[in-house]
């Protein structure tokens, strides 16, 4: 059996850079929002959640309306000469859009945990808000943000509904694997759907395995390098 | 030492990459057309444009498959779709009473017919009218709200007088298939379908056509859009699609080119 890989590298290239695109932002986002308490924070949670709880191919719709070239953002696009809808960084956005929240929620929850007794010890020690964020935020927070990593992967790689309707089912150009197996199974050819289905189940295994190799090293490198401030307390 | 920097860092280099690496390969044809077309015709149509394209070299044909309301949603929306192929009249109508599409471009590609199935070893059913009896107690059909073949299945029954009273023991799938499996398995004492699909199960008879002139034709009609940027290659496409060399291949799928 003949098998195109196209999809394969489509859907790959979909979902790293969707899930980077989600990671900056997600944790942007987050970052941005903990300390702020109000009701209408709470206004804001929802609208980016929204995409969460709705259907997929709502959301869909809904960018398709928005970035069309009739729509409010696309026609300033086709003005200048540029189109989203049926191309490849459509199937970027989509994942993105519908993978957010997941990065979202928890990178806030991670950021919520923080001691903010020690962010703030380390603003009185001099630190920069960057350095307070990179250096101590950040990596305490890591274990949380890596959660919302493997899902917004997980989430982005299996993106069907959102996608079909932004970025349409060309091959070669848009078709991603999910796409590619509901096809598939739509004009009969079983063989090719469960192939890639089989690829997927790989891939989504291979990387929930080397998430969870990479936190183990993660930790015992924390370990390590704690029993080592320890000996030497000025860190000489 | 700062686990949570060097991540960052090679996520950044990992993600930059993406757009480093060669999208496609160079030396693209000059003129591209992406074609919307019903799902149902995904085997057939990607064996036409291979042909297409071999006699057009300058011509390389994008096809985007899918259901036919959905294409129709997204060229409402500004979707850069040069040609439309959809699986029934309505969607194209809706285009065209919205004046999305090219004059005189409209073309019947493929016609079917409805037929009534029932289960190969079974002869309780005789034609429509036994649809009413008791002993049918499931009958098979497309929903009408999404399934094409569902609508003119609905069409018929009430040309014939009888929707109201099998509308109770009507069974509504997803897709002309399920219509087709349920009958075979003998969950339905009768199913509608397009003729050619019951050719392709041997697990089905055709108790009888539909009567002439209970539903409207069943025609697969292509049109070029309005907003296509290559309108001549466009045209020439959806002319070779209603040829003689294409209509070869329908015809190969179990498809029946129209008569006009």
């Amino acid at each position: 059996m003949h098998l195109d890989l196209s999809p394969l590298w489509i859907s790959l290239k979909t979902t790293f850079a969707a899930t980077a695109l989600v990671l900056v932002l997600g944790v942007a986002a987050a970052s941005w929002r903990t300390g702020r308490q109000s009701r209408w924070w709470e206004v804001f949670d929802g609208v980016l959640l929204l995409p969460l709880v709705l259907p997929p191919t709502v959301v869909g719709f809904f960018l398709l309306v928005l970035l069309g070239r009739n729509g409010p953002l696309g026609s300033l696009l086709w003005r200048i000469g540029a189109s989203l809808v049926f191309s490849w960084p459509a199937t970027v956005i989509a994942a993105t859009v519908v993978t957010f929240p997941l990065m979202y929620l928890t990178a806030c929850g991670a950021l919520d945990q923080i001691d903010a007794g020690m962010l703030e010890a380390a603003r009185t020690l001099g630190a920069s808000e960057l350095e307070v964020f990179l250096g101590i935020a950040l990596p305490l927070a890591w274990p949380g943000i890596l959660a919302g990593t493997v899902l917004s992967f997980a989430r982005s790689l299996g993106e069907f509904g959102a996608t079909l309707m932004l970025a349409g089912n060309i091959h070669g150009r848009t078709e991603t694997i999910p796409v590619a197996i509901f096809f598939d199974m739509e004009s009969g050819d079983t063989g090719a759907a469960l192939a890639w289905a089989s690829i997927v189940l790989v891939i989504s295994l291979a990387v929930l395995l080397a998430m969870g190799a990479w936190t183990r090293y993660q930790r015992a490198y924390l370990v390590r390098d704690f029993a080592r401030t320890k000996r030497s307390p000025r860190g000489a | 030492m700062k686990p949570a920097r060097t991540i960052a860092a090679w996520c950044v280099i990992a993600w930059m990459g993406l757009f480093l690496a060669p999208a496609r390969p160079a030396a693209r044809p000059p003129v591209r057309l992406t074609v919307s077309a019903a799902a149902s015709l995904k085997d057939a149509l990607t064996a036409i444009d291979r042909d297409f394209e071999r006699s057009y070299p300058d011509v390389q044909i994008a096809p985007n498959f899918g259901a036919s309301g959905t294409l129709q949603l997204q060229i409402e929306q500004g979707a850069p779709v040069d040609v439309f192929v959809s699986a029934a009249p309505q969607q194209m109508d809706a285009l065209a009473a919205k004046n999305l599409l090219l004059a005189d471009t409209r073309a019947n590609l493929l016609e079917n017919e409805l037929v009534l199935i029932a289960p190969k070893d079974s002869n309780v059913v005789a034609g429509f009218g036994d649809l009413k009896r008791a002993y049918v107690r499931v009958i098979a059909a497309g929903d009408p709200r999404s399934v094409p073949a569902g609508t003119y299945a609905q069409q018929v029954l009430t040309a014939l007088g009888i929707y109201n009273a099998v509308k109770s023991k009507m069974t509504l799938a997803t897709d002309v298939r399920q219509v087709l499996a349920d009958v075979e398995t003998g969950s339905a004492e009768a199913g509608l379908v397009y003729s050619t699909d019951a050719a392709i199960s041997s697990k089905v008879r055709v108790v009888m056509d539909a009567p002439a002139g209970t539903h409207q034709p069943i025609v697969y009609p292509a049109a070029v859009l309005r907003s296509s940027t290559n309108p001549d290659a466009a045209r020439e496409f959806v002319k070779y699609l209603a040829g003689p060399a294409a209509r070869e291949v329908f015809s190969k799928y179990g498809f029946r080119p129209a008569t006009k």
